[in-house]
């Protein structure tokens, strides 16, 4: 809630927008959130919060749920979040708050720093050196399926078999090719996902899988597998070498990555996280 | 530099939303304001982009069986 104190009509009480963590001192990390905000270093003990300083009123629930309705706001407020982080990640280690974690002025940055700071410190520490990176694979099903027809024994056999048959059982033998297919083009998906996160896993030190891609044959351009991997900056070399030969070995299924990221993925719950030996 | 690989330059919104949303660690509690609101913001608007996208997927989907270049 705005605050007008007596002698500065247009004075808004502001808050703390906190982006991270890092025991680092990044620079030239501005413009922030709202508009454009200053980026400020607040220094706790050895580590840093990473803040901007933002009207409390832009982000009570109220404000928020306005926001709702503009997209291109909200979309402004992502991008400078996550380029703040970007960063400062290119000049230190960096733990990501939540998207949207503001607080009511610098004492409670500074007591939630104290409070987690065991926390933060073993994720600096796991984290130094080492960059998220995200992999999404779709398939080309056209592709994928002139694959299968041209390599299946099953499939080959129907289309021998339908050659000079009735209508009526060549339409129940196009209707079993196109079964064997399906099950068929979900074998390659499963196998080729499972090699490339088996082999991705070893050339990186975590992962976590999204859940959110849907299980069995995705829908025409969407992802059938997605992990983010935590890679450490001496290999990223052999990872990238290791997925363009999974590129290449499946001509069928695309590959893209994006990053470095942030560390996102690996600063929270360790459930979800998959640490490789 | 990889050959088959696609490395993404351009972020959408929706990559943004689902690398960000659900992510980083949460401070929550009394010294914060609006972690858990800005959440449902953004599972609201990622349904709304979900749904966009997928609209948009269906509808370039519907001349179905697109051409097999250079398959047989």
């Amino acid at each position: 809630m705005p605050i007008t104190e007596p002698g500065s009509p247009g004075f808004e009480q502001h808050g703390y927008y906190v982006y991270g963590i890092t025991d680092g001192s990044p620079k030239g990390l501005a413009p922030g959130v709202g508009r454009g905000a200053p980026v400020e270093l607040l220094v706790v003990e050895d580590l840093v919060a990473i803040v901007s300083p933002v009207p409390l009123a832009a982000f009570t629930p109220e404000a928020l749920r306005a926001c709702q309705d503009d997209p291109a706001w909200i979309e402004a407020q992502v991008r400078a979040h996550q380029e703040v982080l970007a960063r400062a990640s290119c000049q230190a280690t960096v733990i990501p708050l939540r998207f949207g974690t503001v607080f009511h002025d610098a004492a409670g940055v500074r007591a939630m720093v104290i409070e987690h700071a065991p926390r933060f410190r073993e994720a600096l520490t796991r984290l130094a050196g080492r960059q998220e990176w995200g992999l999404k694979i779709s398939m080309d099903e056209a592709r994928l399926a002139a694959q299968i027809v041209a390599t299946c024994a099953r499939i080959q056999d129907l289309d021998a078999r339908q050659r000079g048959r009735s209508a009526g059982a060549a339409y129940l033998l196009a209707r079993q090719r196109e079964q064997i297919l399906r099950e068929e083009v979900a074998r390659a998906i499963e196998t080729c996902a499972r090699e490339a996160h088996a082999r991705l896993a070893a050339e990186s030190v975590a992962s976590v899988i999204d859940g959110a891609a849907p299980a069995g044959v995705p829908s025409e351009g969407q992802p059938v597998f997605k992990c983010a991997y935590l890679v450490d900056s001496s290999n990223l070399e052999a990872f990238l070498a290791t997925l363009d030969c999974l590129a290449s070995a499946y001509p069928a299924f695309s590959f893209t990555l994006s990053g470095p990221w942030p560390a996102y993925s690996f600063v929270n719950s360790p459930v979800e996280e998959h640490t490789h030996a | 530099m990889p050959e088959h690989l696609v490395v993404e330059r351009e972020v959408t919104l929706l990559d943004l939303l689902d690398r960000i949303l659900d992510k980083g660690v949460i401070i929550s509690g009394d010294i914060t304001i609006s972690v858990a609101n800005v959440d449902l913001i953004y599972l609201g608007l990622r349904l709304l982009l979900t749904s966009v996208d997928n609209l948009e997927a269906i509808r370039t989907g519907i001349p179905a069986l697109p051409a097999t270049p250079g398959q047989a």
